[in-house]
């Protein structure tokens, strides 16, 4: 990963829904994407962005058209949440392995 | 009478300034109808003019002051639009900035995970958005004989070509 991106990663504010978790499951992530989805026909992609916190971790997730771009609400504001939570689940942390990104087809 | 009782009064009082003056028939003027709207008779409007004071003579009193006051009015009026007017702007100003700063933090976010992708530096899951793919969602019960299944807990790392 490009040494410059964990510092860009941490200083993004989109303004998501926030949630506030215990632990965060790879249920909870997946299920968001598929009970979640926009209506839109443009959606092809879902992102999952994991970003380290002073306690805890914050999760991001928004939905992607083909050319990797945000799919946003009428207002602006991207389709997605933001989850921070003090833990992760096991199967979370193995599908992120040792990257920061999940997509999801 | 008792309007042009006041106006007497006024217009005898030497020891009262022009400005004493002035305010005493503008709270009579605003606030109560001039005497010679209420009495439509000549004797009246003639009296009322006829007590005047001396320094005033010559000028239409009633006017110059009811002007005075219209303009301050008015300059009332026009201060408080001007002010509606900063407020909107704004207003206005501060919505475009947010909408500015949610661009720039889009643009943001797009370009990481661009990067991250370009770089490879991802993990893949196929399947989820493709609702009927719901063993997903019951990760316990998933047949392990699926193929789906098995690419999900072994999730391929691939790079995306758009």
């Amino acid at each position: 990963m490009n040494p410059s991106l964990p510092s860009l990663l941490a200083s993004i504010i989109v303004p998501l829904e926030q949630h506030n978790v215990l632990e965060i499951t790879y249920t909870d992530v997946i299920e968001y994407f598929v009970l979640s989805r926009p209506p839109l026909s443009s959606v092809a992609k879902g992102a999952l962005l994991r970003k380290n916190r002073f306690k805890g971790v914050c999760i991001t997730q928004v939905f992607l058209d083909e050319g990797n771009h945000l799919i946003c609400k009428p207002n602006g504001v991207p389709y997605g949440r933001q989850i921070l939570a003090k833990k992760i689940d096991r199967e979370l942390l193995d599908a992120f392995s040792s990257t920061d990104l999940i997509i999801v087809l | 009478m008792k309007k042009i009782n006041f106006i007497k009064t006024l217009a005898t009082n030497t020891r009262m300034s022009v400005f004493e003056r002035i305010g005493l028939v503008h709270k009579q003027f605003k606030y109560e109808t001039p005497p010679y709207l209420m009495e439509t008779s000549l004797p009246c409007y003639d009296e009322y003019h006829a007590l005047s004071p001396k320094s005033w003579r010559g000028l239409n009193k009633r006017a110059v002051i009811l002007t005075i006051l219209s303009l301050y009015e008015l300059f009332d009026v026009v201060y408080l639009l001007f002010l509606i007017r900063q407020k909107m702007r704004e207003w206005f100003s501060g919505k475009d900035k947010k909408r500015e700063l949610l661009e720039i933090e889009k643009a943001k976010l797009v370009s990481v995970i661009q990067t991250m992708i370009a770089n490879g530096s991802y993990r893949l899951i196929p399947g989820v958005l493709n609702t009927r793919n719901s063993h997903i969602l019951r990760n316990q019960e998933v047949d392990l004989t699926d193929q789906d299944s098995d690419q999900l807990h072994k999730p391929a790392r691939i790079t995306l070509h758009d």
